[in-house]
């Protein structure tokens, strides 16, 4: 269940870093872990940045790189970046939603009383 | 064709641990099995790989989780079908019944082919999912679906066998298109004039200078010719164009042979190279 959740919530976050600048792989993994995403593994971004690219909000361009292998570094789209507002709208309105639950669960609230 | 993206994944591929290896190899595998995109299969293989390459000191179930399997699937998935495999395996399949159909040929000495056998493409064409599901069994999800395609994809196996087998029995004598029972000389004469004609269409096909399209085109008129000669078909001209073909096959099979060891010698002859020889 946890990684149902954290799929889809991943395919927003990647996105939003990939709208700040052109990245990597190897880079999406550096930046999740900088905003404390430490319980991404390192593989699983590859099936989503693989999927968002087939609906085509991102696309991927092989750069050479003077240290070893070719890198694909990831571009927003157009498209991905609607897609990444309507993202963000869902985002907030299920987090409002969401946070509203668990702090009437921890507040001395009549409607559980009620129950 | 082997793209830059291959190479360099086979190069890294090579570097790492025998573990590591094998995991990726399950991943190549369980692609192939899908029938994913060739393209899109090296550049996803590629992206991963260069990614497990640049990190040092981890292996690949702290990479990708530890069931790679379960990850290879969902990759699998997720990932466009080429129907490109499907065919070749379709094609070898076909290819191995025309190999049964000719070895019953030569066993029965009669060259005989029946109505029944316009169903044989269409049983390979059910065999080929069955088999490549029952084979590549670790593939594809779910035990108890994998034992009863194998299972049938035995029994289809088997009775498209015992159907071409029994195709060229008596009883079904009604059923024939046509049948020739001569010398096991005449049968194996027509049996290379038809491997011939489909070779001859091969290169036909697949060559783009002129020399070598006329060459198959040479070859399968005599390949034709030779056919109807065995089976004593004459026709209005027959005679003179038996001479004719004979004649340009000699002289096409020649040119031919000293076209190629003039391709050859070009990579050897000084001037191509530009270089002067003192």
């Amino acid at each position: 269940m946890k990684s149902q959740m954290l799929k889809g919530i991943l395919e927003g976050c990647i996105l939003k870093l990939i709208e700040k600048e052109t990245l990597y792989g190897y880079d999406i993994i550096v930046r999740l872990k900088e905003f404390n995403l430490s319980m991404v593994s390192e593989g699983s971004i590859y099936p989503l940045l693989h999927k968002l690219q087939k609906a085509g909000y991102i696309t991927g361009r092989r750069v050479k790189s003077a240290e070893g292998p070719m890198r694909k570094y990831y571009k927003i789209t157009d498209e991905g970046k609607n897609y990444l507002d309507e993202f963000q709208l869902h985002w907030r309105e299920l987090d409002g939603a969401v946070n509203q639950i668990f702090e009437e669960e921890y507040d001395d609230n009549p409607a559980q009383k009620r129950i | 064709m082997i793209t830059p993206l291959k190479r360099e994944y086979d190069h890294m591929l090579s570097t790492l641990d025998e573990a590591d290896r094998l995991h990726f190899q399950e991943l190549e595998g369980v692609l192939d099995a899908h029938y994913v995109d060739e393209e899109e299969k090296w550049d996803i293989l590629h992206e991963m790989m260069t990614h497990f390459y640049e990190t040092e000191n981890i292996s690949f179930k702290e990479m990708f989780g530890n069931d790679p399997k379960s990850y290879a699937l969902d990759l699998a998935t997720n990932t466009d079908r080429s129907s490109v495999g499907f065919w070749r395996d379709y094609r070898l399949m076909i290819g191995y019944y025309v190999f049964i159909y000719f070895l019953c040929v030569i066993i029965i000495g009669r060259l005989a082919l029946s109505w029944f056998m316009i169903v044989v493409p269409f049983l390979v064409l059910i065999m080929v999912p069955l088999m490549n599901r029952g084979i590549k069994q670790q593939a594809f999800r779910g035990p108890a679906k994998q034992t009863l395609t194998t299972i049938l994809f035995i029994l289809l196996f088997g009775v498209t066998k015992i159907f071409i087998i029994f195709s060229f029995h008596e009883r079904f004598e009604q059923f024939f298109l046509f049948n020739y029972e001569g010398s096991i000389f005449n049968i194996l004469r027509v049996m290379i004039m038809l491997a011939v004609i489909f070779i001859g269409i091969r290169i036909f096909q697949l060559s783009k200078g002129l020399f070598h399209k006329v060459f198959a085109s040479v070859i399968i008129l005599y390949a034709i010719n030779s056919t109807l000669q065995t089976f004593e078909i004459a026709w209005p001209g027959s005679a003179i164009f038996n001479e004719v073909i004979d004649i340009a096959t000699i002289l096409t099979v020649i040119a031919f042979f000293i076209h190629n060891i003039k391709i050859e010698n070009r990579f050897w002859n000084p001037k191509s190279t530009g270089k002067t020889v003192k």
